[in-house]
């Protein structure tokens, strides 16, 4: 059954261009571009709504697994199989520098919001901060509380969270130099925000996803119905805040309702496992990425 | 008079003349004059000191790519001039300038005087003592006014491409044309300046920075050359799109290339210039004017018409005789400094 509510539901691009799976597709800040990348061991910007492919920026000798942008849409930051992350200038496609020391693949990375700190998670159990406009090759801050493969990381302002294999999810201030741990019981491989700051919405490996209360660590709800045992798939909110949405490993995706957790879509977008799904900060649009190979724009 | 020659620490650095006053001899730039520092008592920049002492700074006339332009007074001469400091990088960037400003003599360009090093610094400034721009820059000009009427554009057009005739024929690719770097004299008079990302092209297998440059005014096959054939490209096309960009932006009174409200990043540029649409032209624009325009932002470089042939368009040679200032009648109005 499908209902429609004012979800992404109509494809409106495909974006062809990877040799391979495709890992991560994201947004940049105003929803005009798309970066993604993959298992060719590329990087690929994208006007998503005209279907252009601009640029190919390859460097890494691994699949890349994460990529993110800075807001003003100069800077690059990307992590994969070969432990490093790279810093690179968008306009030239030359990289900046390589942060290295995890001892094992990066799984995600994340600008902070002024673009001068890179965090990256990584499967050596920790998250590693890095100071973009330095000259040290050492990283500002090591996070090694976790017990198992780190898989993926946002940021606030002072805070970093971190999802991990080991089933919690992690958050620490900065400032205070606190730690706080959510037992989730599941291995973890997404953490989310909500866009109004005050959850996380965790997707977890017993294909359930899972929403958290930030300041009480309250479970609030838990959403159910798609396919996720073996993948590193992602899930997010819209930017409503009304709906959770991810992929899963049969190709389908999902929409819940926030509230009731009742699945108000569902449809088949990829013939494959569905990586990454993103959604524009403003308009009703979303994009979704899959080991298929492609890169597919959704739109009401 | 009895000419000084002494050795300088830092040898990659030009020494030319300053100009003599009410002299009708031409500069003898391979024999460098050195002015009496030991008679001046104007203070000088903290980063030059004795060689131009000579020049009392009177205000900044602006900063940009590395560099400070001060206006200065040389008592001497009792003439003004603009004294652009740049500091020595690496990359010698600096010392390319001074080589391309040493060879450049033409009305259409803004006239170097002289070129200094700097003995008591040890990373290194190097000074260029230029001619005197007294109404500011073309983006000054368009700031004030906006739009220009066709019959302007159409001498500055004229002056630019003079400009870059000259320049393309001793081998200079310009590779930053744009309204900041289009100055104006008191006459109205359009000169090219700055040539902080200038290129001498000698061979045919030669490796340029095809980034360097203002990304917005670059040609589809500088910005990506991969698609547009950059790697053969006749980089003297790249400076003919960046005219016709500058002129349409003239017409319109904004940059034509994207919306009005979307930001400026190169990623946004890349897809108008590249990815972009036929350009639209603007309907009142006489047909000569949309003509050299469509000429001149041909995506292909194979297909984009040569200096050589705007020299001779409609567009350019219909005003030569009635208004040859130009701008002059602009600038006075809005002169800058």
């Amino acid at each position: 059954m499908s209902v429609k509510n004012d979800v992404p539901g109509k494809e409106v691009n495909v974006l062809k261009g990877h040799e391979g799976g495709v890992l991560a597709a994201r947004f940049n800040t105003d929803g005009n571009y798309v970066l993604s990348c993959g298992k060719d061991r590329t990087i690929r910007l994208w006007n998503p709504h005209r279907g252009i492919h601009i640029k190919t920026y390859k460097s890494h000798a691994r699949e890349v697994r994460d990529v993110h942008v800075t807001q003003d849409n100069s800077k690059l930051c990307s992590c994969g199989g070969d432990r490093q992350i790279f810093y690179w200038d968008v306009a030239t496609g030359r990289v900046i520098r390589k942060f290295r020391g995890h001892d094992g693949e990066v799984n995600g990375v994340k600008f902070n919001e002024y673009s001068s700190v890179v965090v990256s998670a990584g499967y050596d159990q920790s998250l590693r901060a890095w100071d973009c406009r330095s000259h040290s090759t050492e990283p500002i801050q090591i996070i090694d509380t976790f017990a198992d493969s780190v898989m993926s990381v946002c940021l606030t302002k002072t805070e970093i969270i971190g999802g991990s294999v080991d089933g919690t999810v992690r958050t620490f201030d900065i400032r205070i130099g606190r730690e706080i741990s959510d037992n989730l019981g599941q291995s973890v491989n997404c953490v989310s925000m909500s866009n109004d700051g005050n959850c996380i919405l965790a997707g977890c490996l017993d294909s359930t996803l899972r929403l958290l209360d930030r300041s009480t660590g309250e479970l609030l709800q838990e959403y159910k119905g798609h396919t996720n045992k073996s993948y590193k798939l992602d899930c997010c909110l819209t930017n409503t805040d009304a709906h959770v949405t991810g992929g899963s490993e049969d190709g389908f995706i999902y929409f819940w309702d926030l509230v009731d957790a009742s699945v108000v879509s569902r449809f088949r977008a990829h013939t494959s496992v569905v990586t990454s799904v993103s959604y524009h900060p403003k308009e009703n649009c979303m994009v979704t990425s899959s080991v298929d190979g492609t890169i597919r724009v959704w739109k009401t | 008079m009895t000419l000084v020659i002494r050795e300088r620490r830092h040898k990659q650095a030009l020494m030319l003349s300053l100009p003599k006053p009410h002299s009708d001899f031409p500069f003898q730039t391979h024999i460098p004059a050195v002015l009496p520092s030991p008679f001046s008592h104007v203070d000088s920049s903290p980063g030059i000191i004795k060689d131009l002492s000579d020049l009392e700074k009177l205000a900044v006339l602006g900063h940009g790519n590395g560099g400070i332009v001060y206006k200065v007074y040389h008592t001497k001469n009792r003439s003004f001039y603009a004294l652009k400091v740049l500091r020595l990088n690496e990359n010698g960037i600096g010392i390319l300038e001074a080589e391309i400003l040493k060879r450049v003599n033409s009305p259409y360009i803004v006239r170097c005087h002289a070129v200094f090093d700097n003995d008591n610094c040890s990373e290194g400034d190097i000074g260029f003592v230029m001619e005197y721009m007294e109404g500011g820059s073309l983006h000054d000009v368009l700031q004030e006014h906006h739009r220009l009427p066709e019959e302007v554009i159409s001498v500055l057009a004229k002056r630019v491409l003079e400009g870059l005739n000259y320049l393309h024929g001793m081998h200079i690719v310009h590779r930053d044309i744009k309204p900041s770097n289009l100055l104006v004299n008191d006459k109205g008079e359009v000169k090219i300046a700055d040539f902080g990302v200038s290129h001498v092209v000698e061979g045919k297998f030669e490796v340029s920075d095809s980034n360097a440059g203002t990304c917005a005014y670059m040609s589809p096959e500088r910005i990506d050359p991969d698609r547009w054939g950059g790697e053969n490209a006749d980089e003297f096309a790249g400076d003919v799109w960046a005219t016709g960009v500058v002129m349409l932006e003239c017409f319109l009174g904004y940059f034509p290339l994207i919306g009005p409200g979307q930001r400026p990043d190169w990623a946004t540029l890349m897809c108008a210039i590249c990815f972009g649409e036929k350009l639209e032209m603007p309907e009142k624009a006489s047909p000569e004017f949309q003509n050299f325009v469509r000429r001149c932002l041909e995506k292909n470089w194979r297909k984009r018409a040569t200096v050589l042939e705007l020299l001779h368009h409609p567009f350019v040679g219909r005003n030569c005789c009635c208004s040859s200032t130009g701008l002059g009648d602009y600038v006075l109005r809005g002169q800058v400094h």
